[in-house]
This record gives C-alpha cells, sequence and structure tokens, in this order.
C-alpha cells in the first residue's frame, strides 16, 4: 500500500474493496432492490431459466456438490449432499427452507443481503425446490428486521407478477411458492429443529436429532434448510460453473465468506474475501489495522459459539477446519478485533452472559451449566475464586458440551476454553493475584494517585462521588470504599499522576 | 406473466438504462438505504437530492436507492454515475452537501473532492 495520502474518488479503489472478492454480495450496494427489473439486469433468475431449461434436478444438484459449496450459517455442512438426501428422501410433499434469523449478536450479512438483493435469495430456493422436488419454500426472518422483511416481501410480490414464483413459472409447467415466517429473535429459534416447530407454530425448542431435516424436517416432511449467504451464491454457481466457484479457497473451504468485521479496528463493515484469506491481510490491510497504536490481542470469530485467535495464529488461513483446529469455529462470520485494553475473561463471560440468557431450558446441561459457568466467570472477574474453581470450570466446559442437546449448549463452552487456551496467564492473574491486566474487572481495579500529584485539585471536584480528598498543592487520595472505579479523576487529571493499580 | 423471452427483453432494456455495457442515457444518483444507511441519516440526504432535481427542473437525472455497500463509517454514502465516466462515491454526506453536488458535479461537470473518499 503506498503511503501518499491519494484522492480517490470511487471505494472500489481503496484497500478496503482491493481485497476482497464479491460473489454472495455481488449487487448490495449496486442495484436497487426493490426493483426486479435491475436484478434482472445484472443476470437475476438466469441461473433459473437454464436449470430449468438445460439441466435435470440431479445435475443442478452435481454442480453444487462439485462446486465444494459448504453451509454458511455455522455448521460447514456441504450445501449440495444436503440436498441430495433431501431429494433421496421419500415424502409426497418436500420444503425448501431459508435461515434468516441471524442471532450471531454483532453478524448482519444476512440482513444485508436481503436488504440490498433480496431476488438472489428468491431465486436460489427456486433452484433449490426444482433440485429437490418441493413446491413451497419459506423463509424464516426475526421481526427486528423491518426493512429485511419489507423489501423481501415486495421482492417476492413482484417475482410473482412476473410468473417468477408461483404455478407454471414461466409456462415451464414447474410450480414453487414462498412465504415469509417471522421470528421473535430468540437465539436458539436459528437452530434448525427450532426453526422449524417455531414455523410450525410450535414452542421454539429443538428437537432430537435423528431424524435430520433431510428425512423428517417441517411438518414432518423432507426439508432443505440453508442460510441467506449460503443461498446468495448459488445462482452465480450455476451460471459460472463449479469449477470456476471451486478455483476460490482452500482444499476443503471453496468460494468466499462474508464476515462483519467489528472491536477495535479502522474499517468497521462487511468484507467478503475468498476463503484462505489470512486473518492478518483481514486486519492490517482491509480494516486498516487497529486504532490508536494498539497492539492486537485477538480476533473472536463464532460469536456465542466460537473462540478467540491469539496473535500466533496471525498468519492462520481461515476456512473451516483450519478454525477448527485452532479451538474457534466460522459460524455465521462476526470477526471482533480486540486489542491490549480488552480482557479475555470478560470477554467469555459477555458471551456466557448471552447463552445463558437465550438457553431455552429444554436440557439441563445447558440450562444449569451455563448458570454456573457464568458463577464461575463472575466468582473469577471479582476475585474471588480459587485454582479449585478453575479446574472445576473447565471440566463442567466438557461436561456440558458433550451432554447438551442442540448447538446451543455444545458450543457454549466455547468461548470459555478458548481463551483459557490461549490466555491462561490473564486466569491466572485473576485468580492469583487478584489483579485485571487489562484493568476492566472493575471489582478488581484500583485507581491511585501517585506523587505526580501536583494537588491541582481538579479530580476531587471532577469525581462523582467525592471519593477524592486533599487540600491545594498536596498530594490527593482516593477513598476505596468510596470510589466507583469510573476513571473520570484518571481522565482529568493533566499531570498523569492517576493510575490504575 | 412474463415468458423467458419477455425476461431477457426486461434484461437489455434495464441494462441499457443502468449503463452496464454502453454508456446510459441518463445520470444516476444512488443513496444507499439499508438499515445502515438509515440509521445514519441517508434518508433526508435521498430526499434532498430528490427535491433538487425537481425543484430545479433538472432533466436526465434520476434519483435511486442501494442496499449496504458494506462500509459502515462512510455512511450516509451515495454513488454518482455520470454517463461515460467512472462512478464517483461521496461519503460521510448530509443534505447540506447536496445544493453543492448538484451544483457543481450534476450541473457543472465537476465532482466536489471535499465529500469523496481520500485514503492513505
Ligand atoms: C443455537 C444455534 C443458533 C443458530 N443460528 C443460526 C442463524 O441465526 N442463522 C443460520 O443461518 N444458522 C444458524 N444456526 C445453524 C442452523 O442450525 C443450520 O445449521 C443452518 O441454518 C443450515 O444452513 P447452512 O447449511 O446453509 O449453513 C444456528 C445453530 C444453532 C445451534
Ligand atoms: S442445549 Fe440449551 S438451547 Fe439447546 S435444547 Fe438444551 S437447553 Fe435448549
Ligand atoms: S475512579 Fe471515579 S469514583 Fe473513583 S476516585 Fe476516580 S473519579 Fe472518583
Amino acid at each position: 500500500m503506498s503511503k501518499n495520502v491519494s484522492s480517490v474518488t470511487s471505494l472500489n479503489d481503496t484497500a478496503f474493496y482491493k481485497n476482497q472478492y464479491r460473489i454472495a454480495l455481488r449487487n448490495c450496494g449496486i442495484i436497487d432492490p426493490e426493483n426486479i427489473d435491475e436484478y434482472i439486469a445484472y443476470d437475476g433468475y438466469k441461473a433459473l431459466i437454464k436449470a430449468y431449461s438445460s439441466m435435470t434436478p440431479q445435475e443442478v444438484i452435481d454442480v453444487i456438490k462439485a462446486s465444494g459449496l459448504r453451509g454458511r450459517g455455522g455448521g460447514g455442512f456441504p450445501t449440495g449432499t444436503k440436498w441430495q438426501f433431501t431429494k433421496n428422501s421419500v415424502g409426497d410433499k418436500k420444503f425448501v427452507c431459508c435461515n434468516a434469523d441471524e442471532g450471531d449478536p454483532g453478524a448482519f450479512m444476512d440482513r444485508a443481503v436481503m436488504e440490498g438483493d433480496p431476488h438472489a435469495v428468491i431465486e436460489a430456493m427456486t433452484i433449490a425446490g426444482y433440485a429437490i422436488g418441493a413446491d413451497q419454500g419459506y423463509v424464516y426472518i426475526r421481526a427486528e428486521y423491518p426493512l429485511a422483511v419489507k423489501r423481501l416481501q415486495i421482492a417476492i410480490n413482484q417475482a410473482k407478477e412476473y410468473g417468477l414464483l408461483g404455478k407454471n413459472i414461466l409456462n415451464t409447467g414447474y410450480n414453487f411458492d414462498l412465504e415469509i415466517r417471522l421470528g421473535s429473535g430468540a437465539f436458539v429459534c436459528g437452530e434448525e429443529t427450532a426453526l422449524m416447530n417455531s414455523i410450525e407454530g410450535k414452542r421454539g425448542e429443538p428437537r432430537p436429532r435423528p431424524p435430520f431435516p433431510a428425512v423428517k424436517g417441517l411438518f414432518a416432511k423432507p426439508t432443505v434448510l440453508n442460510n441467506v449467504e449460503t443461498y446468495a451464491n448459488i445462482a452465480q454457481i450455476i451460471l459460472n460453473g463449479a469449477e470456476w466457484f471451486s478455483s476460490m479457497g482452500t482444499v476443503k473451504s471453496k468460494g468466499t465468506k462474508v464476515f462483519a468485521l467489528g472491536g477495535k479496528i479502522v474499517n468497521t463493515g462487511l468484507v467478503e474475501i475468498p476463503m484462505g484469506t489470512t486473518l492478518r491481510t483481514i486486519i492490517e490491510e482491509i480494516g486498516g489495522g487497529i486504532p490508536g497504536g494498539k497492539k492486537f490481542k485477538a480476533a473472536q470469530t463464532g460469536g456465542p459459539s466460537g473462540g478467540c485467535i491469539p496473535p500466533e495464529h496471525f498468519d492462520i488461513e481461515i476456512d473451516y477446519d483450519n478454525l477448527i483446529a485452532i479451538g474457534s469455529m466460522m459460524g455465521s462470520g462476526g470477526l471482533i478485533v480486540m486489542d491490549e485494553d480488552n480482557c479475555m475473561v470478560d470477554i467469555a463471560k459477555f458471551f456466557l452472559e448471552f447463552t445463558q440468557e437465550e438457553s431455552c431450558g429444554k436440557c439441563t446441561p445447558c440450562r444449569i451449566g451455563t448458570q454456573r459457568l457464568l458463577e464461575y466467570l463472575e466468582k473469577i472477574t471479582s476475585g474471588n475464586a480459587d485454582m479449585q474453581d478453575l479446574e472445576d470450570m473447565e471440566s463442567l466446559c466438557y461436561y456440558i458440551k458433550d451432554n447438551a442437546l442442540c448447538g446451543l449448549g455444545q458450543t457454549a463452552p466455547n468461548p470459555v476454553l478458548s481463551t483459557m487456551r490461549y490466555f491462561k496467564d490473564e486466569y491466572l492473574a485473576h485468580v492469583r493475584d487478584k489483579k485485571c491486566p487489562a484493568g476492566v474487572c472493575k471489582k478488581l481495579l484500583k485507581f491511585i494517585i501517585t506523587d505526580a500529584c501536583k494537588g491541582c485539585t481538579l479530580c476531587a471536584k471532577k469525581c462523582p462521588v467525592g471519593a477524592i480528598s486533599g487540600t491545594v498543592k498536596n498530594v490527593h487520595t482516593i477513598d476505596q470504599a468510596k470510589c466507583i472505579k469510573c476513571g473520570v479523576c484518571m481522565e482529568s487529571c493533566k499531570f498523569s499522576a492517576i493510575i490504575k493499580g | 406473466m412474463k415468458t423467458i423471452e419477455e425476461i431477457y427483453q426486461i434484461r437489455e432494456k434495464t441494462r441499457k438504462k443502468l449503463g452496464v455495457d454502453a454508456p446510459a442515457s441518463e445520470t444516476r444518483i444512488v443513496v444507499g438505504l439499508a438499515t445502515c444507511g438509515v440509521a445514519s441519516g441517508a434518508k433526508p440526504v435521498y430526499d434532498a437530492f430528490k427535491k433538487a432535481i425537481k425543484e430545479n427542473k433538472i432533466k436526465k437525472v434520476t434519483v435511486g436507492q442501494a442496499g449496504c455497500i458494506g462500509m459502515c463509517k462512510f455512511e450516509p454514502l451515495v454513488q454518482v454515475f455520470v454517463p461515460g465516466q467512472p462512478v464517483v462515491t461521496y461519503v460521510n454526506i448530509g443534505a447540506d452537501a447536496v445544493s453543492q453536488i448538484i451544483e457543481e458535479h450534476i450541473l457543472g461537470g465537476k465532482p466536489v473532492a471535499k465529500y469523496t473518499i481520500t485514503q492513505e
């Protein structure tokens, strides 16, 4: 990257865009999502026409299989294989469903696709319907996405008007209809069996698998469920061929992945990059590095089910299997960058608070287990834990992983396990030394006024609880019993006399 | 209901209008109006462009919308496609920038540098 400051007039010329390759996001920000003609202009519905007029359902599945496309919703299951299982299942009726629940805090790529290119999802689901022999589809989308819901509904209406959905599509004799189902935003409803229960009007609780949805899914019929981003790749694969798609990526992860870059990074936003791009490229080049010259500490992927990647894995090529090998996972594509000011125990606690809150309560290992895990973390961050607690917490993690009913519980301990694996010294500092090295955990934090104090009285005036005493020109002191650890004094001191102890 | 032939005709017609293969006949001003854009204030920008085009009776310019281009910190974000010229991206603009862009860029033919993106 050149160091000269130059003026560019288009975003396409920035480092942020140059390293990207857009397949799933190809039309986002380009076309008017409320105008079907603009989608058609950019080869929209051409893949559907190609499938209907020149490919058998099996040929469609063969192309998707050969492309190596894997599910973008988290698990990474091969999409073509899933379609094959569902096609092979016997059933008088079959369904195609789309998971637009997007429950991972910090992820918003599915929303971007639905708001920016809703027809891409509709076309892909119609192709899936043709491939597996289904004439009805459902998009399960969270009610907190009103604009996405609105644009998807407009797109469905326009597709119906053009005869691209409904009976006898484009006079080909094939039928496919699509309906929207609103979810109330419970994280567990993104899990496939809970999602199907919810569409059926039942409580959004997981059901035991097997049977898998490919055999007994929605309304007990064979069902394909894919994620929004997975679908957004389909039409391009049909049009450009399996080889085109599989030429991108790593041995076992093909194509691209969209990440929601967030946290301590200059360029936050949505990026679509070929699989196998290194974490370094994502953070330093595309993301523009960490603001304020701070040091990179970790990248969190996979949201509440994932883990933290430490600096020693900065050059890892991001794909499904590499991430799992280092104790994290792809998840839906949230990528949160952390610097030296983040406390890793606090991060683990943040995710545990989320999963504990979102546990549906159906099985005990998750319902009680996440509660206990959170209690351990609270004990650690308040300086009340001992070494035995650390050991017990770790074995509880494995117990939950092995015994929870669904993916939510099975992956809930991951943020704890991965931070324990790579940042053990931080846990030890909390437990043994009763210190939070990053200065985040308030109960372990102490503000101290050093001899550098000039006695200007500014901090005493600023302290919201009157915890600072002292007279003009004399070193001030903080009453630790009164202090609420707000940090205002440290920020306001002009002589840097106040430090975290 | 359309036939396959009609879908292809729509494709050709719209590609011409959008200037995909050859310069279009009209200038397009496209405002990013996904949730992220709207949250950072893109709707008033969109409305201001609409109003300015109408009030000044400017011909052969349309104002449209698009989804999220992915770069949160630059919202509200506006792309201007003048036929035969590279796209110009305006970033972090408010409704107060609209009249200058209309005057200098849309009517005067010179992009307003201070609202375009600058990078290191
Ligand atoms: C607790 C939990 C939450 C999930 N949330 C989502 C979600 O929000 N969106 C999604 O696409 N998949 C989610 N999944 C994964 C789905 O169960 C399912 O694997 C996926 O939708 C399949 O589509 P894919 O193969 O295209 O990824 C979740 C799984 C679990 C266990
Ligand atoms: S693991 Fe958690 S979310 Fe899943 S069924 Fe058990 S209690 Fe419910
Ligand atoms: S940290 Fe806040 S409450 Fe504590 S002494 Fe400083 S200003 Fe007062």
